[in-house]
């Protein structure tokens, strides 16, 4: 007798919810879980987004970043590039929740635009009409709220169980730009509750979204508050937050048989047995446990009959970011993380003009939250120092600068980037966390179009900026390349051949099959939205198919 | 920001050279003292002041002389005008005196003690800098020699700077010689960081970069287009996060 039908291993996003749904199956579940439960959040600019980097509980797993040209056991630079969260909700607890469904072609890349020299370009097994009803699954019991007719961009439409956000002054200013040249800016669908929904509070706009936990703790849609609060108290599950999921173990018929962990409080190692595991680290995390799962009928790591295993790494082009001044104030930390977005680039084939790209992005209204950030640190990576390149460090035009603060809009484009066989994540052995586990050893370089793609888009926001009356326009970003990412997506490609891809479309291990991975691993391809709300309607998918057919 | 008392920077180094910069700062927040607690001001560290060359540091971390020393580097790289408060007149110091010694706030976070070290060395190196610059020490320069000598070290000009390497976000590494721009980045913490960490008195740095900050409520759908209200409009209707002046769990006064 086993200690649980069902081990999850990650309770973010997609953990959160398959843990959730196969509880209220009646399924006995475990959930583990790496980080602690979270407690209240603040609207602490320095706490959450300078000295705890971007999250409540910032991992702690060492990272390895290496070029193609960075050869040799110790070559690239050790440190932590991916942004991620440790808790119970995971990145869902301090994500900006920005809700995209994919557009068809964005589910079949390969067929749409052909062969890429040097991208592993696929077909997603699944089209965007086997997902249609998971994404109003999310929608509906995550908490999404969006433009009545969905996506403009998007052949299909549909409505939320809520109104959009509210339009601020910066969305105002970028719909007026975005309409002076032709295009159209529309209220970006977020995981934000702009009513009361489900028991929980409507938000209050309080402009501490994006890095931050919910202050009005509920307005915030995730995983967490949607989902898992109520699954916590339930007697089918049991809850091993703290624990460091060390292998999976398997039989002797290489079947899975539970999971080995680290107890955090003790360091203490235990196994604990169930009929089926489901991973859902992160497209980091989740290869980084199968590989460290090597065994004598695995020996190349868990599940990786075809060598995919970490393969196919994905990040977005994440740092793509365009700044606007204007003379007026325009108060852009106040409301949710964005509330406008512009869909005209998010693929070749929707621009009106010849590109030598294939993707594209969405560009989307992005906050900075406090004057702390604009100012810039060390410490921030990404979410800070965003004031004009050339403006000093120090002085009396710094503090002017600083004095303009409240003068700015942010817009942020999660570039589309293509996958490569070559951009992966490996066990490293030489760099291990504190309970003896290998890291990751990461190698990642973009496709050049992955540039020009960026490029494009950066020059068409600055266009609708300076429509829009700018006084001044910057950007930050381009041109570089950009390790690490809050978006990570690939390593464990859905597929049906089991020579090339690692999980089948529910998520099932080609090779195990009571094995399943849900997160941002199997995705094929990246798309130039936030990819969350389809890693949650990947996992109702995956829930549904553990309930119904495998049980 | 006309609560806070202008002090001339002389008054000021002095004052600071003997410790009392942390009261100095929080006298001139005037109506909202008891939200924006601050250090004892201690009569006797004031007095002392005027007297003697033993005085009792205030701080926890820094001594009297490293005080006056980050004192002064503060009030350039943060200067105040007729329309805004310098980095002293907002506690910066008390902040990064307090940086240093603060427990880290999750177990996988920053920990700001370890730049301890960094403090202690490099506010050593650039005494020696601006002895062999101008021949005489940091706190006896007038504000355009301290400009200099701060524009040397950041350009790596300066004698004994040419090889200080940036800190990493990355590896989230400083290296010891890259004090000026940690310095930097804490003395851009302290200014706009909440004043329960010791800096941003009366939320002076808030209302340089025209910020309002948190409330319990938030914003209304109304409040965030304009007509904007201002902060004192928002503070008679709203309730401030407790939190926002909440006492640092370390204690550092009252």
């Amino acid at each position: 007798m086993a200690d649980a039908e069902v081990i999850v291993v990650g309770l973010g996003a997609a953990g959160g919810v398959v843990a959730s749904e196969l509880v209220d199956e009646g399924l006995d579940v475990v959930g583990i879980e790496a980080g602690p439960m979270p407690g209240t959040h603040d609207q602490d600019e320095l706490r959450n987004v300078i000295d705890a980097r971007l999250s409540n509980t910032v991992h702690d797993t060492p990272e390895r970043y290496r070029g193609y040209d960075d050869t040799g056991a110790d070559a690239g630079t050790t440190g932590k590039f991916n942004l991620y969260g440790r808790c119970v909700g995971g990145s869902s607890v301090h994500y900006c929740g920005v809700m995209w469904r994919l557009l068809p072609e964005h589910f079949n890349m390969r067929s749409e635009f052909g062969d890429l020299d040097g991208a592993n370009l696929a077909d997603w097994p699944v089209d965007y009409d086997d997902l249609v009803p998971y994404y109003e699954r999310a929608e509906r019991e995550i908490g999404i709220s969006g433009p009545d007719g969905g996506q403009p961009t998007h052949p299909d439409s549909w409505s939320y169980p809520m109104e959009p956000v509210p339009e601020t002054r910066s969305g105002e200013l970028l719909a007026d730009g975005a309409d002076e040249l032709g295009y159209e800016a529309f209220p970006s669908p977020q995981a934000v509750l702009t009513e009361e929904y489900d028991g929980r509070p409507s938000c209050t706009y309080c402009g501490h979204c994006c890095f931050y936990g919910c202050y009005v703790r509920g307005a915030k849609s995730n995983s967490l508050v949607a989902k898992l609060s109520s699954t916590l108290t339930a007697e089918n599950f049991d809850l091993r937050d703290e624990c460091v999921a060390k292998r999976v173990l398997v039989d002797g018929q290489g079947r899975v048989t539970g999971v080995r962990y680290v107890d955090k409080a003790d360091g203490t190692e235990r196994d604990l047995t169930a009929d089926a595991v489901v991973v859902s680290g992160n497209a980091v995390e989740t290869p980084r446990l199968l590989l460290n799962s090597a065994s004598e009928h695995h020996p190349d790591g868990l599940a990786n009959g075809s060598g995919q295993v970490g393969r196919n790494l994905m990040f977005h082009m994440d740092n793509t970011q365009i700044f606007a001044k204007f003379d007026e104030p325009t108060k852009q930390n106040r409301g949710t993380w964005s509330n406008k977005a512009v869909d005209d680039f998010i693929l070749a084939n929707r621009i009106d003009e010849d590109v030598d790209f294939v993707t594209g992005s969405n560009l989307q209204l992005a906050s900075i939250n406090a004057p702390m950030l604009y100012g810039g640190n060390w410490k921030q990576l990404y979410a800070g120092g965003k004031t004009p390149p050339g403006t000093p460090r120090w002085g009396d035009e710094f503090m002017a600068e600083m004095g303009d603060f409240e003068n700015v809009v942010w817009v942020w484009a999660p570039v589309e980037d293509v996958p490569r066989e070559r951009n992966r994540i490996r066990p490293d052995p030489n760099n291990r966390d504190e309970w003896g586990i290998p890291g990751v050893d990461i190698t990642f370089e973009n496709h050049p179009q992955d540039f020009r793609a960026q490029s494009y888009v950066v020059d068409r926001c600055r266009e609708i900026f300076e429509a829009a009356g700018a006084s001044e326009v910057w950007t930050a970003g381009t041109d570089i390349h950009h390790r690490g990412s809050s978006h990570l997506m690939g390593t464990c490609r859905m597929g049906t051949d089991p020579e090339t891809s690692v999980v089948d479309s529910y998520g099932r291990a080609h090779d195990v099959d009571n094995l399943f991975i849900v997160d941002g691993s199997p995705f094929v391809t990246s798309a130039g939205y936030n990819p969350t709300e389809t890693i949650y309607a990947l996992a109702f998918r995956t829930a549904e198919e553990i309930a119904t057919e495998w049980v | 920001m006309t609560e806070t008392v202008e002090l001339d920077r002389r008054t000021f180094v002095r004052l600071a050279g003997a410790g009392a910069v942390a009261s100095t700062a929080g006298c001139g927040s005037g109506g909202t003292g008891d939200s924006t607690a601050t250090p004892t001001p201690t009569e006797t560290g004031a007095e002392t002041a005027a007297g003697t060359e033993t005085a009792e540091s205030p701080y926890d971390f820094f001594d009297a002389e490293q005080a006056a020393v980050v004192s002064t580097l503060v009030d350039r790289l943060l200067p105040g005008s007729e329309d805004r408060p310098s980095g002293t007149d907002l506690a910066v110091v008390r902040y990064i005196d307090r940086a240093l010694r603060r427990e880290p706030f999750y177990e996988t976070a920053h920990d700001d003690r370890r730049f301890q070290a960094a403090y202690e060395d490099g506010i050593d190196r650039l005494q020696e800098t601006a002895r062999a610059l101008f021949d005489r020490p940091i706190t006896d320069l007038d504000d355009a020699a301290v400009d200099d000598l701060l524009s040397q070290v950041t350009e790596r000009s300066a004698p004994g700077w040419e090889d200080v390497p940036t800190p990493n976000p990355v590896s989230m590494t400083v290296p010891s010689t890259a004090f000026v721009a940690l310095l930097r980045d804490h003395a851009v913490e302290g200014y706009y960081a909440q004043p329960k960490y010791g800096g941003n008195v009366d939320l002076g740095g808030w209302r340089q970069a025209g910020y309002v900050g948190p409330f319990v409520e938030g914003y209304t759908p109304e409040e965030l287009k304009p007509p904007w209200k201002s902060m004192a409009e928002h503070e008679a209707t709203k309730t401030r996060p407790p939190d926002l002046y909440g006492e640092f769990e370390e204690g550092g006064g009252s």
